[in-house]
């Protein structure tokens, strides 16, 4: 018999460690795989701006959740090194040097992230594929077609691979270093936490709100802006400083309520011992579940925000029409209306021209050159019903908006480029000017410049069709029939443009200007989401845009929801690895209560305290925090339904709460009964 | 008689909190080829340090240790890996085997770590598992003893590799009159029929009256010194006796 044939024979009769390790590491990259692969699939980047804010804030999550399911590798693999111990110190004892020691460990350490990681890896696709099909229940403006997004496959990969280097140096560290008579002895670890104090206990629990509170107030003062995600920090670090102090709690109790703490001594001293191992799980638990609860809630919002938005716009249809080839002007367009049922009122129409206008900025390197949309004087005061007057050198810029403090920063000259006669000219700005409720803020159009009839015309005069435009604005009767119609004008838009959308149809207009520029196009078939939200010839229905942006919103709160379920599966893991462990390494504390008299049901109690503190500390610390701070979010992104979402995420915390408190009795009742079984049953 | 073990003025303190706390204050004893000696003292008496410092575990502030003609305490790490797994047997309180091996590849471990050759190492078990009576439950796990078994596996692996000093940290302090009983008949057979030398750290005084020796410690010293001349009832009475006055003293 060899030491490999041992070795062999151990990870055979052991192989339900080896398992739950393996399937430890399985879930984790199989979860980071599926989200990415999802998150970086074009299916989802079509729906989700890859520049957008919801985008970014979904990458971010991502993030934070890799560092989750890290730290809950962590746990998984310091379990699997207890389970390993007894062997370890055998054959150090033995006197097999602790190189060979570390070696025969870390091969088994491979074994098990080669096949857990691998399958992690195979089970990410099928598993991200199953999530598609649920988001396409959603989904009626995509081809549907599921495509793999291999950046998640290859993150998932890198973090596979940094978690089983990371793992395999520390284990051939801590064995290295081992102390042979703790294992000999089975001692357990004490390691309090060092510099504890209650005080630092308050200042913790004040940072956090106060980092939110000040955060909300320097987000809307436009000089502090830049600094407000520094609160962010100061709150980060009063809930790292809160969570390492709770294990300190003793020392409040002991100084207030000195009978309480005689009571429960053997509690508290348990839990102080544990201040640096506690630390990192219960803080790291803690900001999943707020991640958790503020993700949902936050994103939930913006789209909360976006439907009232579309629901309170003031026209139901806005169509732009271009002045090329085979022309959708009101008569086809009331044609239309009346083959599906639907009578038109209140119609405006305003004629545009698409210019170049150089965006000119305190620091000139930055100025850049953007198209514009410019309408006559006439046409916008009988739309706005303002008495807006223009000179013939000059210009207005309008935005629909209630925002008078927009571009007050640009040091604008009025530099605009003729594409035709490729000629630069410059128009004076006269005012900026902001009102809500001329144009539908959700659509395509909802900014232009203003200028005289004289200086329009005459531009006009030079321009060809391609970039001339009229933008019809009306109500329609029987909102039921408003899709039938949208879609008989989307049928006709489509037609006129030879079944293409024009990527870069605006930014034709200043290709001179531009250091490279290609004609884009892409086929309408195929892209009708994009269509939807980008394509500024698609008609514009009220109705039909709360069902386009729904479903983009949907989407992206069911991919939230997938991020979070795996970010609060990941906390839950970690809090429950972590009360493994201690329950595991406080036998030996508990047996010598015993011996002094401990009776079962107060050993009970005192398991049940410590698994409470270790699951409630993260979810209530988790909860409250992400309540607060999406309410104070909420206020700085001066968000009209900041009650209705705080209440949804007292809600969303209420269901976290009950659901941990359903997990919790029964971890601990097994828990509770396990321990108490091998403490008493020993005797 | 070959000097087996020699200790010299050993000395070692810890340090917690900024506090120095002496644990061996110049303890000196040597071991001769064959003895059995069993070292007793109230709790914190330093005994189990001084088990650790012979074994090569701890390191010591001062003094000499040697084992055959090892220095302990002046040997690397790797060195005195290989010394215990080629003279140096060990049994431990909780037995120490491993769960997921039977009876007999417990007893193979220490000789395929020492990579003894397989020929050796089938015969070499074969007779330990004989000499000690638990050939019937070679093919057995851990799991399946009692307590008084799974000591006996434990001593035969600790001769397993015809170590030149096996020591014994409280190897009856979990084990019942019986098993205790059969333990100590182990390590007598050992020392007489295999001519073991057994250093044994022990609170028991029914144990430590079956050895040649018995080392008393107390604050970190050695204070007495027993020497086995009568019968054992009576050498038990003796050590029982010391054990009083070394409580009412402290």
């Amino acid at each position: 018999m060899t030491l490999n044939e041992i070795t062999r024979k151990l990870i055979r009769q052991n192989k339900s460690r080896y398992i739950l390790f393996g399937l430890s590491i399985c879930f984790a990259v199989a979860m980071a795989g599926a989200y990415g692969v999802l998150l970086f699939s074009r299916v989802i980047t079509d729906v989700l701006m890859t520049d957008g804010s919801t985008y970014l804030i979904s990458l971010g999550m991502y993030g934070i959740t890799m560092i989750g399911i890290v730290v809950f590798l962590f746990y998984a693999n310091a379990i699997y090194i207890q389970l390993q111990m007894r062997e370890i110190g055998v054959y150090l004892s033995l006197g097999l040097p602790s190189k060979s020691v570390g070696k025969i460990q870390n091969r088994q350490l491979d074994i098990t992230f080669l096949i857990g990681g691998a399958a992690g890896l195979v089970l990410a696709v099928p598993f991200s594929f199953g999530i598609w099909s649920l988001l396409s229940l959603f989904i009626s403006y995509t081809d549907g077609a599921f495509r793999v997004g291999e950046k998640g496959l290859l993150i998932a990969g890198g973090l596979w691979i940094l978690a089983w280097v990371i793992l395999r140096i520390r284990n051939a560290v801590h064995i290295a270093r081992l102390d042979v008579i703790r294992i000999l002895r089975s001692s357990s670890e004490c390691e309090e936490l060092k510099a504890a104090h209650p005080l630092l206990g308050i200042i913790g629990l004040t940072a956090v709100p106060l980092g939110l509170i000040l955060f909300n107030i320097t987000a809307v003062i436009y000089p502090l802006k830049n600094f407000s995600v520094l609160f962010l920090g100061v709150s980060l670090i009063g809930m790292y400083i809160l969570t390492a102090q709770i294990t300190s709690m003793g020392s409040i109790v002991k100084r207030f309520f000195p009978n309480a703490y005689r009571k429960s001594i053997l509690f508290y001293n348990l839990v102080r011992q544990k201040g640096n191992q506690y630390t990192l799980s219960l803080f790291v638990s803690s900001l999943l579940i707020t991640l958790t609860v503020f993700s949902i809630c936050f994103n939930g919002s913006i789209f909360l925000e976006l439907y009232y938005a579309i629901k309170e716009e003031p026209y139901d249809y806005a169509v732009l029409a271009g002045a090329s080839g085979e022309k959708l002007d009101e008569n086809r367009i009331r044609s239309f209306a009346e083959e599906s049922g639907i009578s038109l009122s209140e119609w405006h129409s305003l004629d545009m021209l698409l210019l170049g206008r150089e965006h000119q900025y305190m620091d000139a390197s930055r100025n850049e050159w953007s198209p514009e949309m410019v309408v006559n004087v006439s046409d916008f005061n009988a739309l706005s019903g303002m008495n807006l007057s223009v000179p013939d050198d000059g210009y207005s810029y309008f935005q629909d908006s209630d925002d008078s403090m927009f571009q007050t920063c640009s040091e604008d000259r009025g530099l605009f480029y003729n594409p035709c006669i490729k000629e630069d000219f410059t128009l004076q700005r006269i005012e900026l000017v902001s009102k809500e409720s001329v144009l539908n803020e959700t659509a395509k159009i909802n900014s232009f410049a203003v200028v005289s009839d004289n200086t329009f015309y005459r531009i006009s005069d030079t321009l060809d069709s391609s970039y001339k435009m009229t933008y019809y604005l009306f109500h329609g009767s029987n909102t039921e029939n408003s899709s039938e119609f949208q879609k008989g004008l989307l049928a006709e838009i489509a037609a006129i443009n030879k079944g293409e959308i024009f990527v870069s149809w605006q930014d034709q207009v200043i290709k001179d200007k531009m250091g490279s520029y290609e004609d884009i196009y892409i086929p309408y078939d195929g892209n009708e989401l994009y269509a939807a939200r980008w394509w500024e010839f698609y008609p514009y229905a009220k109705q039909t845009e709360l069902d386009v942006q729904m479903e983009a919103g949907a989407v992206y709160l069911i991919l939230i929801f997938f991020i979070a379920i795996i970010s609060f599966v990941s906390a839950t893991m970690i809090m429950g690895l972590k009360i493994a462990g201690t329950i595991m390494q406080d036998t030996e504390s508990y047996k010598r209560a015993m011996y002094l008299g401990l009776k079962e049901n107060d050993l009970k109690k005192i398991i049940r305290k410590q698994i409470g503190l270790i699951y409630f500390f993260p979810v209530i610390c988790g909860c409250v925090t992400a309540s607060f701070m999406i309410n104070r979010f909420m206020e700085a992104s001066s968000a009209t339904r900041i009650l209705e979402i705080t209440l949804v995420a007292i809600g969303l915390s209420l269901i976290v709460f009950l659901i941990q408190l359903i997990l919790f009795f029964f971890l601990q009742k097994k828990l509770v009964l396990s321990t108490s079984g091998i403490i008493y049953e020993s005797r | 008689m070959e000097k087996i073990l020699s200790v010299s003025g050993l000395q070692k303190s810890y340090v917690t909190k900024g506090n120095t706390y002496p644990v061996l204050r110049g303890v000196s004893m040597e071991m001769d080829r064959g003895e059995f000696v069993a070292v007793m003292g109230p709790s914190g008496s330093g005994k189990t340090t001084l088990l650790n410092i012979v074994s090569g575990f701890l390191s010591a502030d001062s003094g000499q240790v040697k084992v055959g003609s090892v220095d302990m305490l002046h040997t690397g790490k790797e060195k005195q890996a290989e010394i215990r797994s080629g003279i140096l047997g060990f049994i431990f309180q909780d037995f120490m085997l491993i769960d997921g091996l039977t009876v007999q590849e417990n007893i193979f471990l220490p000789q395929i770590i020492a990579k003894k050759p397989a020929a050796d190492m089938e015969g070499k078990t074969r007779d330990l598992l004989c000499a000690f009576g638990i050939e019937d439950i070679s093919g057995k796990y851990p799991g399946e003893l009692s307590g008084g078994q799974k000591q006996r596996v434990a001593i035969a692996r600790a001769l397993s590799n015809e170590p030149l000093l096996i020591l014994a940290d409280e190897p009856t302090g979990n084990l019942d009159s019986k098993s205790s009983n059969a333990v100590i008949e182990a390590f007598l057979f050992a020392k007489e029929q295999l001519g073991a030398t057994v250093l044994m750290v022990t609170h028991d005084a029914i144990a430590a009256s079956h050895a040649d020796r018995v080392i008393a410690l107390s604050d970190g010293m050695v204070v007495r010194e027993l020497v086995r001349q009568k019968e054992q009832r009576q050498f038990m009475n003796d050590i029982l006796e010391f054990l009083k006055i070394v409580e009412v003293g402290e």
